[in-house]
């Protein structure tokens, strides 16, 4: 991801991910790419997932640092819809089932 | 407290104020008059920074299921971002346009930064120097420059809740 040039940036405290529930099928996986703007990732993770900031930017951070994180998960339904949504906001989304 | 401000924020609930130059709203419009051509002429198959746009929802090897998933969302997905683009060329030369059509900025910034990055072959450590030996790549890169910095305004100016604009 790049940084957004002069625009301000605020970064919080990162949170600890909630632990995927294990009966839960299909996991959202968002991948690195040189384009998408941090801020942006972060703002899109808030606004599609109602996620708090500190939540958003702990998984922007995973996308940017380790190259891909997993967003959501639910059932396979649930996951093509949340790819879809990201999708439509120019983000690298796919769905697979956890294993 | 903020020390400056940028080209687009929050004067209301739901109103933004836009503060480009003639000259910057014409590249807007231009750039994306040149989207929905683009966006009207070819596919993710036929062009790859129209994939970039497009991605596969699920890995590569499972071919049915990313044709499921495209005849599935593929009309809904492209709508959405033509419906984006020609809400950003009305309103190119608004001096206030309300949320909704300043998340069609937003999106339509994004996917013209899609678009141009991907054609330039962008890395997150793209600097002119890149692209100096090619004039054509070095103004295009200077464009994707510009579009990087309004974006980040746009996200600056949406995120900027509205019981904090009174005092800005």
């Amino acid at each position: 991801m790049m940084r957004a040039g002069t625009a301000p940036v605020e970064i919080g405290r990162p949170e600890t991910l909630e632990n995927v529930e294990p009966d839960v099928p299909w996991i959202v996986i968002v991948w690195n790419d040189p384009i998408n703007l941090m801020t942006y990732v972060t703002w899109v993770f808030q606004t599609l997932f109602g996620y708090p900031r500190a939540k958003a930017e702990k998984l922007m951070w995973d996308v940017h640092t380790k190259g891909k994180a997993v967003v959501s998960n639910g059932t396979r339904d649930e996951a093509e819809r949340d790819v879809a949504r990201l999708h439509a906001y120019g983000l690298w989304a796919t769905m697979q089932k956890d294993r | 407290m903020r020390l400056r401000r940028g080209p687009v924020h929050r004067v209301g609930p739901t109103r933004f104020e836009v503060r480009l130059s003639a000259s910057e709203r014409d590249v807007v419009r231009s750039f994306a008059a040149q989207m929905r051509a683009l966006l009207t002429a070819e596919t993710a198959a036929s062009d790859p920074a129209v994939a970039r746009l497009f991605p596969p929802a699920l890995p590569d090897d499972d071919v049915l299921g990313n044709l499921e998933y495209e005849q599935q969302h593929g009309d809904e997905l492209l709508l959405g971002k033509l419906e984006a683009i020609d809400t950003l060329e009305r309103t190119a030369a608004a001096t206030e346009v309300s949320e909704d059509e300043m998340l069609a900025w937003l999106g339509s910034l994004n996917s013209i930064r899609l678009v141009v990055g991907t054609r330039l072959g962008v890395t997150e450590e793209s600097t002119e120097s890149d692209f100096a030996d090619d004039e054509e790549a070095a103004g295009l890169f200077e464009l994707y420059g510009y579009f990087t910095w309004l974006q980040g305004w746009v996200i600056e100016a949406l995120g900027d809740r509205p019981e904090r604009s009174a005092d800005g």
